[in-house]
């Protein structure tokens, strides 16, 4: 029993990380209607220039080795709004101009921006190809809960990632920005005649999105301290895949595929390592058997 | 001086001239109409009132401020407000709430206002419910404020459209067919609705309608646009005698045979 909880601990702090990156997808799907395959590489950027940034605090801050709260908070926000601005920038360049052509050729350009991305920051010299170890931004003070292992670094990572997803959907349901997104997502040309700055908002959405996945970025590289240029790719594809199965389009579903997504897969690792990177491709194949739309989704019929 | 100037208005597709030198003086107030057979570029002058469309020459000026080379939000935001041919409602929304996003610009609640639910907020937002609610209820939808838009029956859909459009608090209101693909008893429901806004709100109101006997009533003016030209423009009466008009609409066989 306590190790089946213990694997639910690792399975919740590994399914914050899909559900934070799960969320961009989803927006983006929701209100832009394309689906950022770049997405998972705002993860690495997050990753990577939190690390650039702890390494010039660590100067001032940490020579005892380990980083301030406050500081490490101030990091974590720079590596955010940075990520973010590139996230704004990405969708500026590659894809507005494309944004009423056929789906197909945004879908290619995200495929193009995802391999510059992770190849253009391998060419800079200063960062290259060569992984690098993490640093501990988080204390990581062990308790044990009747035999469950449970660390702070757990704890902050999973009670900052289900901040972050109460503050969306709040953000989404409850105010201004979010009434936009929302017309946006329903008919953009109706949108911007009803007075909505359709450029905006869809800026905001790829900012929160690019924001999210840097969160997630440095949740992942806390608990797996190893970041490269390509760590974005596969997470990407994992976390795209917990979209689909919440049902892409939705926040509820993107949270929950991302939960779903992590729990299974520590589940399936411990049985054998293999398993553990096909279950989600195995739930995936069911989802779309049973409920094409995802759990959350709604299937949308065109009417004839 | 007049409220809405537009001057020698012309759009060129490729090669296709859609719209030709279009005029149009408007007072506050007045409510004239642009009919025409399909394809003569009703449409494309409105697409091209709300910012859809950049002209490719001419003016427009709203109360002598020149629009061109705004974005359609901001048109929108100058207070021109338009409704579609086809129903465009953002569909999965609640009545209520397709109304009051197009309010959205006006708002002042800030976000950390939103955020953390202050009763500023809850003031502003109980005000916003109010006044859509009233709005609603002028046009008989308050009773289903909380359905979703595309449960609504077709009449209802082409009001909320209506709705949402007054809810920008528009000076112009651009009506694109407003009573397409309604029964005879519906025209003139509608027709005492426009007439309603115009003379309660003092409201500007183009419409575009197929519907003769919906326009004639109603409109101060016709225009009518043949093939992307202005081919007669007048009230009521003399646009029933004008030849080209009867042309336009009947074929040019009919009144050769008739004269």
């Amino acid at each position: 029993m306590s190790t089946l909880m213990q694997f639910l601990v690792y399975g919740l702090q590994l399914g914050s990380v899909y559900a934070l990156l799960a969320l961009g997808y989803t927006m983006v799907y929701g209100i832009v209607g394309m689906i950022n395959f770049a997405h998972g590489d705002f993860l690495m950027i997050g990753a990577l220039s939190t690390f650039f940034i702890a390494q010039l605090f660590s100067q001032i801050y940490a020579a005892s080795g380990s980083y301030p709260a406050l500081v490490v908070l101030v990091i974590i926000l720079i590596a955010m709004v940075g990520t973010g601005f590139i996230g704004v920038g990405v969708e500026a360049i590659a894809y507005r101009p494309l944004r009423n052509r056929p789906k197909m050729s945004a879908l290619i350009t995200a495929v193009g921006v995802s391999m510059f991305l992770e190849n253009f920051p391998r060419a800079l010299p200063f960062i290259g190809p060569s992984p690098r170890s993490f640093p501990a931004l988080f204390p990581s003070i062990k308790f044990n809960l009747s035999g469950v292992m449970i660390s702070t670094t757990q704890i902050i990572m999973i009670a900052l990632s289900l901040i972050f997803m109460l503050i969306l959907y709040n953000v989404v349901n409850k105010t201004k920005i979010g009434m936009q997104m929302r017309a946006v997502s329903m008919d953009k040309n109706a949108a911007q005649l009803m007075g909505i700055n359709v450029n905006q908002v869809i800026s905001i959405t790829f900012f929160i999105g690019a924001a999210l996945a840097a969160s997630s970025g440095i949740f992942y590289a806390s608990i797996y301290p190893q970041v490269d240029v390509y760590m974005g790719s596969w997470l990407g594809t994992k976390s795209f895949i917990a979209a689909v199965i919440g049902g892409i389009g939705d926040i509820r579903g993107a949270m929950l595929g991302g939960f779903i997504m992590g729990i299974t897969e520590i589940l399936a690792t411990s049985i054998n390592s293999n398993l553990g990177y096909a279950i989600g491709f195995v739930i995936l194949i069911l989802i779309l058997l049973f409920k094409p739309a995802g759990i959350m989704g709604k299937l949308t019929i065109d009417k004839v | 001086m007049s409220f809405l100037e537009i001057k020698n208005l012309s759009i060129e597709f490729g090669g296709l001239r859609a719209v030709d030198d279009f005029n149009l003086s408007l007072k506050q107030g007045e409510l004239i109409a642009i009919i025409g057979p399909n394809g003569a570029g009703k449409t494309t002058v409105f697409n091209m009132l709300t910012g859809l469309y950049a002209p490719t020459s001419g003016s427009i000026d709203l109360n002598g401020e020149s629009l061109l080379g705004l974005k359609p939000f901001q048109f929108a935001q100058k207070g021109i407000a338009r409704t579609f041919q086809n129903i465009r409602l953002f569909a999965d929304s609640t009545v209520i709430d397709n109304v009051k996003m197009a309010y959205t610009h006006k708002s002042r609640e800030t976000f950390f206002q939103c955020l953390f639910r202050t009763p500023e907020m809850v003031r502003q937002e109980r005000e916003l419910d109010e006044h859509a609610l009233k709005l609603l209820e002028r046009f008989g939808l308050a009773g289903q404020a909380d359905l979703l838009a595309k449960n609504l029956p077709y009449g209802a859909q082409r009001r909320l459209e209506i709705v949402r459009a007054l809810m920008l608090d528009p000076k112009i209101l651009l009506l694109d067919e407003p009573v397409a693909g309604m029964v005879t008893t519906e025209l003139d429901d509608i027709a005492t609705m426009v007439k309603k806004l115009r003379d309660e709100l003092g409201l500007t109101i183009i419409l575009i309608e197929h519907h003769m006997n919906f326009v004639m009533p109603i409109a101060d003016r016709i225009k009518v646009l043949n093939f992307g030209q202005t081919i007669a423009e007048g009230e009521a009466e003399e646009i029933q005698r004008n030849p080209d008009v009867i042309a336009a609409y009947l074929g040019g066989g009919y009144v050769y045979a008739n004269a």
